[in-house]
């Protein structure tokens, strides 16, 4: 290639990369700023991207003022972490199991079967919301923690995901296991399941984060404040709510929501896209 | 021998798939049955339901509140969808290029939005959007359009849709990028190589090439994307609420309110069955044209 044509098109590629990032990340950059500022520097024209006076104390203060009857943001965020951590351990545990029987035993209907649950991840998951809703009422579920992990500890994204790992681990390892005599289920426990070590940490990822960002479900199903996840916590601020508006400190819960996903995220990226990789059918 | 092998393996991969099969029916398919049973009805909450056959279908059918609903998710979801697609098939062109400096640091900048919440981000949102005090509005007095700095985003008929769109874009673009460029790595370098050695310019290997090889990939992000954004709730509720008037009263916010606020539990499950026929039509596309390959 040429290299004047070469170049131009590097110059496009870096103009256009460039331009979009900006476009992604600075919502985030003026939410951390906001976040810094006092209350009467938060919206302002021109916009100080630098606060003029610098106020760390405010994600303390988000953190830890109790707003809404008596909970906090602490509250909120406990909440949101242990069901997200119950959801995802359930999570690795359920998908491989099942995975497992997908990948490597041969039975009738078994490809209709996994392309049914596939098919699942397809449709809204606000379209069956009401009878869902029903349903956990029924099971005595509304208002509880519960409600949050259950149905999201097995889905059909985890259990194809599961599948494209596990399909790669070798037969004659299962084989050797049963000449030993080892049970099926000890040969998923003590063989399969030791071998799916990056495997689990995409599957961890993926559940950690839907689980984490969930909010239409809580939202019908919680009722008390003291059991609000953060999301949920999240939106009884904003535009329209009755409560101060408190710009800055908004911002400053706000980015304490979005930190601990883009931090999961920075640091295992590798792990995470090669998730989103087998999901897309490409590389299992 | 071939038999008892047979079974075995039947009965050991049914045991290992039956909490599949459990979640299946306890989240999949009970609530849609249920779901079609009560849109059979003048379920109310709290009082009792009878058998009204299909007048809930018909009722939707003449009911204006719904035709905006449709109107208003069809309409969002074309220019959210759009965007998406076109930005994403960009982007992940210019990121496929393993000697491009800083690529890294791009792939983490488009996807960062994907990993977080609707609602933190909506928050932040809200603010830009705000007239005359928000972000929008200090840049587009950064650049001398001060004329538009007054533009109410979020609550005129126009521009609503238009901003929820916008988020909606910001928000999910990364994704598809991602699933794009994943695409274009399956493409065996080789083709390219060997036409651009042949004489055909970088535009003629991009349209003769690579955008048939990702065809499939497209179909995908096409379908995918349209299920996943015409469900979204979130964007919606976080900037404008449906409003103003019914300009964003999309069909999730729709069945939200039907059920939630008014408490028409029939009416509304008739609704989410509606909701349900359009996307199961979609999937059923995509299953017909879908890359998974299940005998590797």
């Amino acid at each position: 290639m040429p290299g004047a044509y070469h170049r131009l098109i590097r110059l496009s590629q870096h103009a256009l990369l460039s331009a979009y990032s900006i476009f992604s990340l600075l919502p985030f950059l003026w939410m951390v700023s906001a976040a810094l500022k006092r209350p009467q520097d938060v919206l302002t024209v021109p916009i100080r991207w630098i606060p003029p006076v610098w106020q760390p104390q405010n994600f303390l203060r988000a953190l830890l003022e109790p707003r809404f009857a008596g909970e906090n943001l602490a509250r909120f965020m406990a909440n949101s972490v242990m069901v997200a951590v119950i959801t995802t351990m359930a999570s690795i545990l359920l998908s491989t199991i099942v995975g497992y029987g997908f990948a490597k035993f041969q039975f009738r209907l078994r490809d209709t079967l996994l392309w049914v649950m596939l098919s699942t991840t397809l449709l809204p998951f606000s379209s069956v919301i009401i009878p869902l809703f029903l349903i956990v009422r029924r099971l005595h579920m509304i208002d509880s923690l519960w409600a949050l992990v259950i149905p999201f500890a097995l889905t059909g994204q985890s259990i194809f995901l599961a599948r494209q790992f596990i399909i790669t681990v070798p037969g004659e390892l299962l084989d050797a296991g049963r000449v030993d005599g080892a049970g099926e289920m000890q040969i998923f426990l003590r063989l399969v399941f030791p071998l799916l070590g990056p495997a689990i940490v995409t599957l961890g990822i993926t559940t950690f984060l839907t689980s984490w960002n969930l909010f239409l479900w809580p939202l019908v199903v919680l009722s008390s404040q003291e059991r609000f996840t953060l999301p949920l916590g999240l939106s009884l601020m904003g535009l329209g709510s009755t409560f101060l508006v408190d710009y800055h400190l908004w911002m400053a819960a706000a980015a304490l929501a979005v930190l601990p996903p883009l931090a999961v995220f920075f640091l295992l990226e590798r792990q995470y896209m090669r998730g989103l990789e087998a999901l897309s059918g490409l590389k299992g | 021998m071939r038999r008892i092998q047979l079974t075995y393996q039947t009965k050991f991969g049914l045991l290992f798939i039956s909490p599949a099969a459990l979640y299946f029916a306890g989240f999949w398919v009970l609530p849609v049955a249920l779901a079609v049973v009560a849109s059979a009805t003048d379920w109310r909450i709290g009082r009792p339901a009878h058998f009204i056959g299909l007048s809930n279908y018909a009722g939707l059918v003449s009911d204006p509140q719904f035709h905006h609903a449709l109107l208003a998710s069809l309409t969002m979801t074309g220019i959210a969808l759009a965007s998406i697609v076109a930005l994403a098939l960009v982007l992940a062109v210019a990121l496929n290029d393993s000697g491009l400096r800083l690529s890294r640091f791009y792939k983490l900048a488009v996807f960062a939005p994907v990993v977080t919440d609707w609602v933190a981000t909506g928050l932040a949102w809200q603010l830009i959007f705000l007239p005359n005090q928000g972000v929008l509005a200090g840049l587009f007095e950064g650049v001398g359009l001060s004329q538009w700095s007054s533009l109410r985003w979020t609550s005129t008929r126009q521009l609503a849709p238009l901003a929820v769109a916008i988020f909606v874009v910001w928000k999910m673009t990364g994704l598809y990028t991602m699933v794009f460029l994943a695409g274009l790595r399956s493409v065996p370098r080789e083709f390219q190589e060997a036409a651009l050695m042949d004489g055909a310019s970088a535009t003629q290997v991009f349209s003769r090439i690579t955008m048939p090889l990702l065809r499939p990939i497209t179909v995908f992000v096409v379908v995918s994307g349209f299920v996943t954004v015409i469900g979204l709730f979130e964007p919606i509720f976080m900037l404008t609420g449906g409003g103003p008037a019914d300009a964003t009263r999309a069909l999730p916010i729709f069945m939200y309110e039907t059920f939630f606020q008014f408490q028409r539990a029939g009416y509304a499950s008739a609704a989410g069955m509606v909701f349900l026929a359009i996307c199961l039509v979609f999937a059923l596309l995509a299953a017909r044209q879908l890359p998974y390959s299940f005998y590797e």
